[in-house]
């Protein structure tokens, strides 16, 4: 990675990134946006040189000033809008998080640690995985992850990746922590929604066993409901939201990893409902690491 | 939608490498889809062994379970037409079911569906390219063409493709009568990459933008084009207005590349353009070309091969930012470029600010 050449004049480095197995550092000359990389993904800040690069840029084409973001030497996208640009650096980011790691069972879920232990909230998108995380951060319990997550097949344990939560248009019920970013983070961010993990509260670190999986479906106006799912629908159900089940031995290494693990599907239209039904069958499902 | 499997067929399991049984369930993952199965449909599956008959496992069944053969005939034919229009088990001698291989064929990157598919073709080609497989849409009389024209590359013709397209020709008809004539144009998917009032400008861009496709380290695709005398040659972002770009470039004594992207060469600094390809066969192309070409001159295109690289031109500063951000592109959907490939073009050959043909001329003749 040839770091040094963008040294000239404008260009600033992020800090070494740790996102799974991705190994990246961020340069940019778009101003704030360093400082924005570095405050979204302070958990994921490990010293050393970083392996890729993920770039975002000002450019010209054509005439007329605009922005891109490369991965690598790959143009991901050029527009005349920094928060696209900036989206498509986040995206792309967790994208080769997930492409990077194919040593780990890489599930589309967001996490929370209660205790010792991680709970996964797999979902499709809209399903309300990084809500209902927020919501039970604000709970009391530990934010883990959002989007990914990554369980190590030879240890059992959901690896540790902060990433930033993305909350959109965050309910009024949730009491999202107070996080101002500056004017020139704001310029990228847009209405992205995008939230640092210490924002939130506690932010686990730590390599922790999965003690129960809630699968959760947001419907709107919908009563809470929350139930025991047996083993092989379990399964099936965990299995459509992993990420490169194509992998060779994906499948059998997942049902390993989830065979004595509890499982509840739950539907509910209210945040406060889904926090509540969470924290009572976790409570009483999860055993103490 | 369920298929009545006739008794007298032995069904193979498919899947068997990725299966999970969990109290007498099997959860399978097969062509890209997780199969919960009750206990039933599991014994069902794991007894498909391509040799026992479905009348043969119902006698068995039958027998193991104490139950009337009657019901036992029907569950496992209405298991068996599950599984099977499923995927999950093969028949041998009904076609599509077993043993075929699919090769995925490249298609336009989801950056360029949003706004539809693009034109319809009446055919397909299917070519090769380097490691990978494209098909290419035209009428029917273009794609025969093409297929000589492309010779070993051509893999086959599709009559009715229901796939879109990597690539497609639109060559409108010459008009009998003077009138407004359609341009020939260039598509990926739903995006228009060129438009000439030459077809065989729009034919020779094809076959470029193909041959970018069969890229090899230390050859390095950028998204850019090559404006050059034929010797040697500057990569630059393409110009928004490529055709009139080429116009003022021809006074200038220059031409432009054919294709989206170029092919550097790092270890020798030479800029290639258009195909290697020894059998190529151009003939059919150009009468292609002559029964549709219609009135209206184009500036030379710059001829196919390799010339030295002289500079990268830049909008922006001269650093290797602007390249990334101007070029790193390439035609990211198969083989993207490296970072350290684009910036080691920019270091292996000067970066200079300028994209005007008099400014690229200079640079050209030492100036």
């Amino acid at each position: 990675m040839n770091s040094d050449l963008f040294m000239s004049d404008g260009w600033q480095q992020s800090g070494r990134l740790v996102l799974l197995d991705f190994d990246v550092a961020v340069h940019s000359d778009v101003p704030g946006a360093i400082d924005l990389i570095d405050e979204l993904y302070a958990p994921t800040c490990r010293p050393g040189t970083a392996e890729h690069a993920l770039v975002i840029g000002r450019t010209f084409r054509n005439g007329e000033a605009g922005y891109f973001t490369a991965q690598d030497g790959r143009v991901v996208v050029r527009t005349p809008a920094p928060t696209v640009a900036f989206s498509h650096l986040v995206f792309e980011a967790n994208q080769q998080a997930i492409e990077c790691s194919p040593r780990l069972v890489r599930i589309h879920a967001g996490a929370v640690a209660v205790g010792r232990r991680a709970i996964a909230l797999p979902g499709a998108m809209g399903a309300g995985k990084s809500t209902l995380a927020a919501g039970l951060v604000a709970a009391g319990l530990a934010y883990l992850t959002d989007e990914v997550v990554a369980i190590d097949p030879d240890t059992g344990a959901v690896v540790p990746y902060a990433k930033p939560i993305s909350l959109g248009v965050a309910p009024a019920e949730l009491a999202v922590p107070t996080w101002t970013p500056g004017p020139e983070a704001r310029r990228l961010l847009g209405a992205s929604g995008l939230v640092p993990a210490a924002a939130l509260g506690a932010v686990g670190l730590d390599a922790l066993p999965l003690g129960a999986v809630v699968l959760p479906a947001y419907v709107k106006d919908e009563p809470t409901r929350i139930e025991s799912v047996g083993p092989a629908d379990a399964l099936a159900a965990i299995a459509a939201h992993t990420f490169h089940l194509d992998e060779p031995g994906t499948l059998v290494r997942l049902g390993r990893l989830v065979a004595d693990v509890p499982v509840f599907r739950m539907v509910s239209g209210s945040l406060r409902g889904a926090v509540a039904a969470v924290l009572d069958v976790v409570g009483t499902a999860v055993a103490p690491a | 939608m369920t298929t009545d499997l006739p008794g007298a067929v032995a069904p193979r399991a498919r899947g068997l490498d990725e299966v999970v049984v969990l109290d007498g369930s099997a959860v399978v993952y097969q062509a890209g889809s997780v199969h919960a199965l009750n206990p039933p449909a599991t014994l069902v599956w794991e007894s498909c062994d391509g040799e026992v008959t479905l009348d043969g496992l119902a006698d068995e069944l039958a027998l193991s379970f104490g139950v009337e053969l009657a019901d036992a005939r029907r569950d496992v034919i209405g298991i068996a037409g599950e599984l099977f229009a499923r995927g999950l088990i093969e028949i041998s001698g009904i076609p599509g079911t077993a043993g075929e291989e699919i090769v995925p064929v490249f298609q336009p990157s989801s950056a360029c569906s949003g706004c539809g598919d693009g034109p319809t073709y009446e055919r397909q080609l299917l070519v090769e390219s380097g490691l990978v497989r494209l098909s290419v849409g035209a009428d029917g009389a273009t794609v025969d063409a093409l297929g000589i024209a492309f010779g070993p590359h051509t893999v086959e013709v599709l009559e009715q493709p229901r796939d879109r397209a990597s690539y497609g020709e639109v060559l409108p008809a010459a008009p009998r009568q003077s009138g407004v004539m359609e341009l020939s144009r260039l598509h990926r998917g739903p995006d228009v990459l060129l438009t000439s009032r030459d077809p065989e400008r729009i034919l020779r861009a094809l076959v470029a933008q193909v041959a970018l496709h069969a890229v090899a380290p230390p050859q390095v695709r950028l998204d850019a084009v090559a404006v050059g005398d034929g010797a040697r040659a500057v990569v630059m972002a393409a110009p928004a207005h490529r055709n009139a770009y080429a116009r003022e470039a021809a006074r200038h004594g220059l031409w432009l590349s054919d294709a989206t992207a170029i092919v550097v060469d790092l270890e020798s600094g030479t800029v290639i353009h258009g195909p290697e390809w020894q059998d190529l066969n151009r003939a059919p192309l150009a009468r292609i070309a002559a029964d549709r070409r219609h009135l209206g001159a184009e500036p030379d295109p710059l001829p196919w091969g390799r010339m030295k690289l002289i500079a990268i031109a830049v909008e922006g500063p001269a650093d290797a930012g602007s390249v990334l951000g101007e070029m790193g592109g390439g035609v990211a959907w198969d083989q993207p470029t490296t970072l350290a490939s684009v910036l080691d073009s920019a270091r292996s050959v000067p970066v200079r600010t300028g994209v005007e043909p008099a400014q690229i001329a200079a640079w050209l003749q030492g100036r």
